[in-house]
């Protein structure tokens, strides 16, 4: 099974929202389709999903064209949409039974979700009296309600106190395991860095960015050094001709442009009775990369 | 088709569930029971003559009658007007009566006057013109005419038998020969009222579903499962046939008490309001009919209007084009049977033109006036306006329901694109 997405391109107005954005996924596991607000990604989602008609472009699975005939596919939009006066279990089975299931099904697929989302004791109350964080694992139910194949989260942690972002994350993983593409887009670099292999990287509706998460930080190299010494190290740290990226609370980073520099360093450190306690030379994080990127496109 | 369904069952079974439903239903039910009820009150409260409610003086009229030529006239009109007190006054109370009359509705006064050539002019002066002898000008006018004429022939020697026999006063029966009857003609304009409430009232419940899916987001969850056009369907639908429901047990509850609560012998107006006359098997299918094509004409419209918002408090602005139609459909239709036949042009304009076609079609199968050709064109009509109108609503839908921002052209709605 695979997924690919060819220059997919819509135009409002005088405004490109997205511009050729064109990925592929060949494996289960989750793809980021990753930007800052505003840079494409649900428009990208929705004509990947055939929901809003692409100006050029085509999505395929398997070779055929993306819609709600070929693929049964989940969608949990941005912008969370339940009916507030419907109770939570009638809702999850109206919305399994317009994914094709008999009510039955729709109705043990329900409760086997509620069970696992945590949300048994709210089955049979009105959604709109439910807290943002089970309203969102509602949304997720309904995401998920006929099994599908490939899974769109459009930015599924906003929102979420860090109790219910963990049972997120375990789901996650869960489905993971379970062998499901999922396609998942976010503005939080460390929740996209935690989960995807491969990734797009939008920005102001171009791609700045794409492929293999770890090949491209290894292709940046280990090119950031953390210390955390007793004394300051800036001094040392010049005398070694590295520059200080950022001070915080309890270590300094570093930027270092090979390995040997890191080496001098540490070796001046010792030799000036300033041995770290901590001393870590890394990739630079996706955020960074980000960063870097959007500014060089700006 | 099974999703069609799923949305029909969803909508209907979420719409009978609302607050303002149960509240209009049971509202529906409770003005039918009063309604019902009332023949048996009156019937108990006057000792079975209905008429007699009204018994009792209870109006005043001065008369300042500056000819002399009138001294009779009292007891004349007391004869017609019984709920009215003549009572003779001087002409030089008249201005002190006028200023008295503008603060009191149970005060009338009739100035006799009579210019140097001897013409007889009779003003009538009351607060307005809806209550005692100033709803009654006709009536007052005939008296005094008759007064003046017995006085004037008296003169000339004419004989009190030729003077009462000049004045018969010539009864025309009225037989029709057309449909139209009392309760033909009531039911016809009930069923206009309902047809306009049924219209506005399950309409705006239409547009309001859409608004508030669209403005909750739960279109997006929907329309990657369904194809904006089934849910346009579907919607529809479920409003109409909860609409169906509702009439239909009304109409049942309206059966049953009539039945149970309206006395056999009742009359009113030479017809007894047991009775159902007017209605055949044949006009209630048809007027079923034209009912159901007359919600989806303008339900489908509302859809639209409810699709084209992003939020639920832009919902009135949004369906005022609808509204505006079937406002003017719905008085036309009105204005025109209450014309009747003798209009019979406007009639027949109202039976072809599509969106008067469901208000004024039930009171014209009610009243027999329609001919099977006439039907015919008119359900022609009617149907290829609502395939048209289904066609743009469902592209204009299909288009609107997933625009969020500013609000979409119509002329950009309905590209293909």
């Amino acid at each position: 099974m695979s997924l690919v997405v060819s220059e997919l391109t819509k135009v409002f107005g005088e405004k490109i929202a997205v511009d050729r954005i064109s990925f592929e996924m060949e494996s289960s596991g989750v793809f980021g389709l990753i930007g800052t607000n505003g840079a494409g990604k649900t428009t990208t989602i929705r004509m990947m999903l055939g929901i809003m008609k692409a100006d050029h472009g085509q999505s395929r699975w398997n070779g055929k064209a993306i819609s709600r005939e070929t693929l049964s596919f989940g969608y949990m939009p941005e912008e969370r949409g339940i009916y507030g006066k419907t109770r939570v279990l009638e809702q999850l089975v109206y919305f399994g039974m317009l994914r094709g299931m008999n009510r039955t099904d729709a109705i043990r697929s329900a409760q086997r979700l509620t069970e696992r989302l945590d949300l048994v004791e709210y089955r049979d109350m009105y959604a709109d009296k439910l807290s943002k964080g089970n309203q969102q694992k509602v949304q997720l139910a309904a995401t998920l309600i006929h099994d599908p194949t490939l899974i769109v989260l459009d930015e599924p942690f906003s929102g979420l106190d860090p109790v219910n972002a963990e049972s997120l994350s375990i789901l996650i993983g869960e489905l993971i395991d379970e062998k499901k593409y999922i396609v998942m887009s976010s503005h939080q670099m460390a929740t996209v860095e935690k989960y995807c292999e491969n990734l797009v990287l939008l920005h102001r509706g171009k791609t700045v960015l794409s492929g293999n998460l770890k090949q491209i930080k290894s292709g940046y190299g280990h090119t950031r050094l953390v210390v955390d010494t007793l004394h300051d190290p800036e001094d040392t740290a010049r005398s070694c001709g590295l520059l200080l990226r950022e001070r915080r609370a309890d270590e300094c980073e570093f930027a270092v442009s090979c390995r040997e520099d890191a080496d001098r360093f540490l070796a001046a450190l010792v030799n000036a009775g300033n041995a770290p306690t901590r001393y870590e030379l890394r990739e630079p994080s996706l955020n960074e990369i980000f960063i870097e990127k959007a500014g060089e496109k700006s | 088709m099974k999703q069609i369904l799923h949305v029909f069952a969803f909508t209907y079974k979420d719409g009978a569930r609302k607050k303002a439903f149960i509240i209009t239903t049971v509202v529906m039910l409770a003005a039918i029971l009063i309604l019902c009820s009332a023949p048996r009150v009156l019937m108990a409260i006057t000792g079975g003559d209905v008429d007699s409610i009204t018994d009792g003086v209870f109006y005043t009229c001065y008369i300042a009658d500056e000819t002399g030529l009138f001294a009779q006239a009292d007891a004349a009109l007391y004869e017609k007007l019984p709920d009215t007190h003549f009572v003779f006054a001087s002409p030089d109370e008249v201005e002190a009566l006028r200023a008295t009359i503008g603060d009191e509705a149970k005060i009338s006064l009739i100035h006799i006057t009579s210019d140097p050539e001897g013409k007889i002019s009779v003003t009538l002066y009351a607060k307005d013109f809806l209550n005692g002898v100033a709803a009654k000008t006709d009536v007052v006018s005939t008296v005094l005419s008759n007064v003046y004429s017995e006085r004037i022939m008296s003169s000339a020697g004419i004989s009190p038998d030729v003077i009462e026999l000049s004045q018969t006063k010539l009864q025309c029966a009225l037989v029709t020969e057309g449909g139209i009857t009392v309760s033909g003609y009531a039911l016809g304009m009930v069923m206009i009222m309902l047809t306009f409430f049924a219209v506005y009232y399950y309409g705006y419940g239409v547009a309001a579903s859409v608004a508030s899916e669209k403005s909750s987001r739960v279109m997006e969850t929907l329309v990657v499962s369904v194809k904006p056009s089934r849910i346009l369907v579907g919607k529809c639908l479920g409003m109409g046939v909860l609409g169906l429901t509702q009439f239909g047990g009304v109409i049942l509850f309206a059966l049953i008490c009539g039945k149970l609560l309206i006395p056999e012998d009742f009359v009113f107006m030479g017809e007894s309001l047991a009775s159902l006359s007017a209605f055949t098997p044949s006009s209630a299918m048809l007027i079923l009919l034209f009912f159901v094509l007359g919600y989806m004409l303008y339900a489908f419209m509302n859809a639209v209007s409810g699709a084209s918002i992003d939020k639920i408090d832009d919902l009135n602005s949004a369906m005022m084009p609808v509204m505006i139609i079937s406002m003017c459909a719905f008085y036309f239709s009105y204005f025109t049977v209450i014309m009747g036949t003798t209009y019979d042009y406007m009639v027949k304009l109202a039976m072809y033109i599509p969106f008067s076609a469901p208000f004024v079609m039930p009171f014209v199968l009610l009243n027999g006036e329609a001919s099977t050709a006439d039907i015919l064109i008119s359900l022609a009509i009617l149907a290829v306006t609502i395939t048209l109108v289904t066609v743009l609503s469902v592209r204009v839908y299909t288009r609107s329901v997933m625009h969020y921002g500013k609000r979409l052209k119509i002329k950009d709605a309905l590209k293909n694109k």
